[in-house]
This record gives structure tokens, sequence and C-alpha cells, in this order.
């Protein structure tokens, strides 16, 4: 049997990348073939080696090439402060948003007994290790504003409370130039009562 | 937009899908536990995604042809039950025995009434012991594997609250004195009128009803162990 051509096999290849069909497979496939070879051998190199050498951090399981990832390894980072959140997405999200001066911890996931992840598929033990050591003073959940992400934050409020430390969660609500008019009823509901002194 | 008719139905489950779309499982008055697509959930100026999510009570029209469904409109039905602490944790369990046991497509009206039943008693603060054995007695009968709870399976007599019976998965309480727990859990009468009735119970029919519970259903449920219980372990003490 002949293999399939060089070509098909680039365009079947990139399809594996998320909001990537036949058609723009295609196009990336030309594109670099046309116009950027150098760009493309870059991009395989790096690949490579990304998929060979990333991974977890042991600390806060946020990916990284090395041992402890760079935040961790900072000691200008405020050890008694714990942000919690579901993805490396988020974390960088935090980062680039927000002056946060503490550490993460990243669960690459919620709680979702239906799909087979319960608490220790998202590090959760690992967490509690974290918690035992006695350095986290405040935990911050930032889990998604879903009811799996509910459900997660307060699994692991139970496992800080068992170990008094103190855990706040963020608000949720109305966005910045959002209209009243315009939110759902479950998410001004929560708004509502979320309220905050003015 | 299409005139379809709208039904009442709940989110069982919801993972992402593409961009910004999301895969549903509902469980829908008139069809029963049915997949669903909603296109472009996350995105626009106002996403649906807040509204489909579990413990939401909705309205919602499909269309589409195949076994996964389009959703069309989507309109919320009344407030959301909800589910703090442990009791969410429950409603997860809740969900899972629905998707573990529920064929897709299977209508089971009653069977919805009582999970929107059992839901609102949670959120409203009931036991949560007694509500769930009472969904899962409930379940078990609305699926046909109803449970013999008020008679002895051999002599039909009535079963007597304070006599012991051996449970018999599958047949029901039996007076004799015979002990294969590998068959039979044992239970008193008073637990078995409890789970039959609906009626409150103290701690000792609570342990009891829950143990039997556990054995029967996992004896339809099969070799995978329910993954929401591991929920319960650990941190959280029991009630």
């Amino acid at each position: 049997m002949a293999s399939q051509p060089l070509l098909d096999q680039l365009i079947t290849a990139l399809r594996c990348l998320p909001g990537v069909g036949a058609k723009t497979a295609q196009r990336m496939s030309y594109y670099l073939l046309d116009r950027d070879r150098e760009g493309g051998k870059h991009l395989a190199r790096v690949l490579a080696e990304a998929m060979q050498q990333i991974g977890h951090c042991s600390r806060c399981r946020t990916l990284t090439e090395m041992e402890v990832c760079r935040l961790c390894a900072n000691p200008q980072r405020d050890a008694s402060l714990l942000c919690v959140v579901e993805t490396p997405a988020d974390q960088s999200m935090i980062e680039q948003a927000i002056d946060y001066r503490g550490r993460y911890f990243v669960l690459g996931g919620h709680l979702s007994p239906l799909d087979g992840i319960g608490p220790r598929e998202i590090g959760l033990d690992l967490l509690d290790q974290r918690l035992a050591e006695g350095e986290v003073e405040e935990m911050i959940l930032a889990t998604n504003a879903t009811v799996e992400g509910e459900a997660t934050a307060q699994y692991i409020h139970d496992m800080a409370k068992a170990r008094s430390i103190k855990t706040t969660r963020i608000a949720h609500g109305v966005p910045m130039g959002g209209e009243l008019e315009y939110v759902d009823g479950v998410t001004l509901a929560h708004a509502f009562r979320g309220r905050a002194e003015f | 937009m299409s005139g379809k008719p709208l039904q009442p139905c709940l989110v069982i489950h919801r993972r992402d899908y593409r961009n910004s779309s999301l895969l549903l499982e509902l469980f829908t008055l008139d069809e029963g536990r049915m997949p669903a697509i909603a296109r472009g959930a996350k995105s626009g100026r106002a996403p649906r995604a807040a509204l489909l999510q579990p413990f939401t009570p909705l309205q919602v029209s499909f269309s589409g042809k195949g076994e996964i469904k389009t959703l069309g409109q989507v309109e919320p039905e009344g407030q959301v039950f909800s589910l703090n602490g442990k009791r969410l944790y429950c409603g997860f369990y809740l969900n899972e025995l629905l998707m573990r046991l529920l064929q897709r497509n299977d209508p089971h009206q009653q069977l919805f009434a009582h999970y929107v039943t059992v839901l609102s008693a949670l959120a409203n603060g009931a036991s949560i012991d007694e509500c769930l054995r009472d969904f899962e007695v409930k379940l078990l009968r609305e699926l046909g594997y109803a449970l013999l709870l008020d008679r002895e399976c051999e002599t039909h007599t009535p079963v007597v609250a304070d006599k012991l019976y051996a449970y018999v998965i599958e047949q029901g309480p039996l007076e004799s004195p015979q002990h294969d727990s590998a068959v039979s859990v044992d239970v008193h009468g008073r637990t078995l009128l409890c789970l039959q009735h609906g009626l409150a119970m103290d701690r000792t029919t609570r342990l009891e009803a829950k143990a039997l519970m556990r054995r029967i259903l996992a004896f339809y449920l099969g070799d995978k162990p329910l993954k929401s219980r591991e929920l319960f372990r650990g941190f959280v003490q029991p009630e």
C-alpha cells in the first residue's frame, strides 16, 4: 500500500488543533510551504521540543519544562497567598490582568464525577500536602463560575477548613460595562446575593 | 425563529465542544435523557452558558433529525435549585445515577417529576438521606426494577417493623434466619416500610437504608463504581 503523500499527512496532522478544520488546515499547509518555510521549520523544531520537554511543575502543577516553575521558584512571591485556578490559561490571565503577588495552584480541570474526574485527578492530594506545609495563610479560589467550578471550590474550602486556613472566593456577577437589562437572571441573582457594602 | 414547542428540561451534564459550543446531556420531560448541542452558547452578547447548567429548570426547543439535536430557544423556568456544600455533591450523585441507569430517548415523565421534587427538597434543606433514598426507590420503580418492600417475598405476609429480614436482591425480604451476606443484606422491617412509604427515618434506619440501597444499586450499576461518592469521602465529614 502506497503511503499517504506528505502534503496530505501535513494537512491531516494540522487538524488536531482545536478549531482547525479541513479547509483551514489546507490553507495553513500551503502558506507554510509556499511562503514561510523558515517559519514552518522553526515551528516544527519548537513543537517537537515542547512536546518532549514540557511537563508539570511539582509544586503548582502548571506547565513548565523545569522541575519547579518560575513563579514557584521566585522568592519575591508571597508564599502565604495561594490562588487556585482551573487551567494554566486562567493563571496567565490573572498574571496579566492583576497585580497579584502570591503563588498559584493549577488544578488542570474541575471536579466532574460524570467525566470520571474526582479529587485525585485534579491533584487535590498534592494541594493538601501543600496546605500541610503550613506556609499558606489565605487561599483564593478562582475556579470558574460553573456548577462544577463551584463544587470544586466547595471541596477545597472543606480541605482548607480542616486545616484552619482562610479561604476566599472571587466575586461573580455583572460584568464591567454590563447593563442589568441584558444580564441573565442566574448571574443577576448571584450578584445580588453577593452584594458588598458600598 | 421557528415556533417549535418548548419543553421542560434540566441539564444533567455539559462539556465544552469546539470553540464556544457546549455538548449537553439533558433530561427532558417528553423525551427522557437525550444529548444536544448548544451552538455558540459561550459567545455573543447574551451567552447562554450561564443558563445551561445543572440544577437549572429550563424550557427548551430542539431542531435536527440525528441522535444529537441542536438546541434552539432556551428559557429559564423559575428559580435555580441552589444546592450548597454537601447538597451540591448529592446533586452530582443524582445526575450520575440518571446518566448511568437511564437509556437515551426513553421518556420517563413521572421520574422527571420525582427528579424536580428531590432537587427542590434538597435545595430547601430537607434531610439529605431521606431525599436520596426516596429518589433511589422511585428511580428503580420507574425503570421497571420496582423493589418489594412491604411483603415477605416467599409467604407474601406483610412486613413487620420489629422483625429482622434478609433482603435478597431482585427478590425481596426473606424472613428465614439463614444468613448469606453474599446475596442478601440484613435489614429491619421498619427500614423497609420507611423506604416503601417515604417516611422519616431515625439514625439506625438511615444507616440500614443506605447500606441496603447501595447494595441494590451496585447490582444494577455493574462493576464501575459511582465517581460522585468520592466527593463524600475524605475531607467532608458525614452528617
